[in-house]
């Protein structure tokens, strides 16, 4: 059994993967980190069920999991997902392919992102910065570079494909069963 | 591309944006539900994008965990030990973050550079030091608000907007956000693209808003700065005072005068403009231009040097380049003509140019010959170097500074073969693709020679 005294280590070990996960079930980004915490809330509650501390990310990814089902039954917060059914693909597509991203540790995950991210052309960090940093949308940008919103769009997905790829080389994160 | 991976792609780019509608959902789900090795994909670009999203001031780590205090101090009291604990760990992970931060600083020896302030603010910059030798020493990343005290050495930071800055120590001055630097102290030099207008520095009373163009600011503490215009135009503000000051003007003031126009000298400006035009290095009798404005630098001149003269910028790569060097190698002209190579465009490269060029300006007389010799490194690899009178004259639209042909004689400043000595010109290009070593045999016509690299 896991002491109380361990609870906030674990928080600090396993938000960036809950978090990570929480979003790959097609939360919206907004809601991602209040499912997180309602997540760690119920986790408290319940640490007595926790038998390990080095099991707390796969408990914590399961709880989080029934977290996200729940939102499928609430119809009037369902703006915390993408689109319900997408989520409800997910959750299935999870039961027969169970495999997931592990992150690495933080702080070389953090370092390993700035790196991969200089190797993405200049217009494409511009637009990733835009995007991400500066909550700008496709048309935004593209009336900024004066591209069109169908080309930003397109650089922005290569541009995650590029960064998940080389994350993936430089081990900063990793498929696991 | 299968027609239903191109509709996926829209699809999902639409969801990540949440700008899909019931219609495109039920579309996007239909190919999910068809194609279950699409589910990969999404899962891949939900996750990487909430890992981009942590990089954020409001998603870090400690803002997350300081949320989940707030969240655990509203329920009963037996949750107080949690939120103590955790607490206390954030203490711990705060001192340890700063104890680490100044390790580091004492362990790199980083030459001057103090990185006084690292918080969980977003990285808005990378930032490169070069030593006095132009060797580059550390790269790493620039949070918004960081203050830099640049004691030897230059830096360099490349903002995430395109904005480029290049800093000549003694130096101090803050990086206040991704668009602005407080310039306490140093000599600064910025280039903006389109997508960085609105750049800003300030100095003590006055600050320089950027309208597209290049730019170099040297600042004392005393309150003195001066501030000038390679290319494009600046407006500068002062109290009350506004001025727009133009490419080739410069206007300084001190803390007892308003703005006021003075010399355009970029003397102050050598080092500066280099590290921030890509030029990192050069060797014997090659040297970088001194900065100018774009139209003086096509028609520079210099017969005792090799000069390294930036010319076009972040150009896109949407067109094949025909030249004469395509790979690392040496190359000695030793025939009349040099075969050419075709260079297929790709999308997403952008093109850096410049000319390296020598001219004698007519002081020698019938077969006299001066020789060159040196090399140059760039920031960026080289993917083409075009030699010949006529590749270079096909290209001087693309990538040149100013209107050409415009120098007398400008058919035969390419490379040609010597007839009346044995010594050739030649030109490598390293392993690498950072450096060009050139020997030029000039005689009565200039030696060019145009560099294009590659990002």
């Amino acid at each position: 059994m896991v002491a109380e005294e361990e609870f906030p280590g674990i928080v600090r070990e396993t938000h960036t993967g809950l978090r990570f996960y929480i979003r790959s079930l097609g939360v919206r980004s907004a809601w991602v980190d209040d499912i997180a915490q309602d997540t760690y809330l119920l986790a408290h509650k319940r640490l007595q069920d926790l038998d390990q501390a080095s099991n707390a990310i796969f408990w914590l990814r399961a709880i989080a999991r029934n977290l996200v089902m729940n939102e499928l039954a609430k119809n009037a917060r369902r703006k915390r997902l993408l689109d319900e059914n997408l989520t409800s693909i997910l959750i299935e597509f999870e039961d027969h392919r169970p495999d997931h991203t592990t992150l690495g540790d933080e702080s070389y995950l953090q370092s390993e992102l700035y790196k991969c991210l200089q190797t993405l052309t200049r217009r494409a960090r511009t637009i990733v910065d835009a995007r991400y940093f500066q909550d700008k949308n496709s048309t935004e940008i593209g009336e900024n570079l004066q591209v069109s919103p169908s080309s930003v769009r397109k650089i922005l997905f290569k541009s995650r494909k590029l960064l998940y790829e080389c994350l993936k080389a430089h081990k900063a994160l990793t498929i696991e069963p | 591309m299968n027609h239903y991976k191109e509709q996926f792609e829209d699809l999902l780019s639409g969801l990540m944006e949440g700008q899909l509608n019931e219609s495109d959902n039920t579309q996007l789900n239909g190919l999910l539900r068809e194609h279950p090795e699409l589910l990969i994909v999404v899962r891949q670009h939900l996750e990487i994008s909430e890992l981009i999203s942590h990089q954020k001031p409001l998603r870090s780590s400690e803002h997350v965990i300081s949320e989940l205090n707030n969240h655990f101090k509203s329920l009963p009291r037996e949750e107080d030990i949690f939120v103590e604990n955790l607490f206390e760990r954030i203490r711990h992970r705060r001192l340890n973050r700063r104890l680490l931060i100044a390790a580091a600083v004492i362990a790199l020896a980083i030459p001057g550079a103090l990185l006084a302030l690292r918080t969980s603010a977003p990285v808005v910059a990378q930032a490169t030091l070069l030593d006095s030798s132009g060797n580059y020493s550390t790269h790493e990343g620039v949070r918004e608000g960081e203050h830099i005290d640049l004691k030897s050495g230059l830096m360099r930071l490349e903002f995430g907007n395109g904005a480029v800055v290049a800093v000549e120590s003694p130096a101090k001055f803050e990086v206040s956000s991704a668009k602005l630097i407080n310039l306490k102290l140093g000599k600064l030099n910025a280039w903006c693209p389109e997508s960085a207008h609105g750049f800003q520095v300030v100095t003590s009373e006055t600050t320089l808003t950027d309208i597209g163009t290049a730019f170099g600011i040297d600042a004392d503490p005393n309150g003195s700065s001066t501030f000038i215009v390679l290319e494009g135009s600046v407006k500068l503000k002062k109290n009350n005072q506004v001025h727009l000051l133009e490419e080739g003007t410069a206007m300084s003031t001190d803390q007892h005068t308003g703005l006021r126009n003075s010399t355009f000298e970029t003397a102050p400006y050598v080092r500066t403009w280099a590290v921030n035009s890509g030029i990192v290095k050069t060797t014997g009798a090659v040297r970088p231009a001194k900065p100018d404005t774009p139209e003086r630098l096509a028609k520079l001149y210099n017969d005792t040097e090799v000069m390294v003269i930036p010319e076009g910028r972040d150009l896109s790569f949407d067109q094949k380049i025909v030249a004469e060097i395509s790979t690392p190698g040496h190359l000695e002209i030793t025939t009349e003509t040099v075969p050419t190579h075709s260079i297929p465009p790709v999308a997403g490269l952008r093109l850096n140019s410049y000319l390296v060029r020598v001219d004698p300006e007519s002081k020698l007389k019938g077969a006299e010959h001066i020789y060159f010799q040196g090399s140059v490194t760039f920031d960026q690899p080289v993917i083409a170097i075009i030699l010949g009178n006529s590749t270079l004259r096909e290209t001087d639209i693309r990538f040149g500074n100013g209107k050409w042909p415009r120098i007398p004689g400008s058919h035969l400043r390419g490379l040609e073969m010597n007839y009346n000595t044995s010594i050739h010109d030649e030109v490598s290009l390293s392993e690498d693709r950072r450096t060009v070593t050139i020997a030029f045999q000039t005689g009565g016509s200039s030696d060019d020679i145009r560099v294009i690299t590659a990002k």
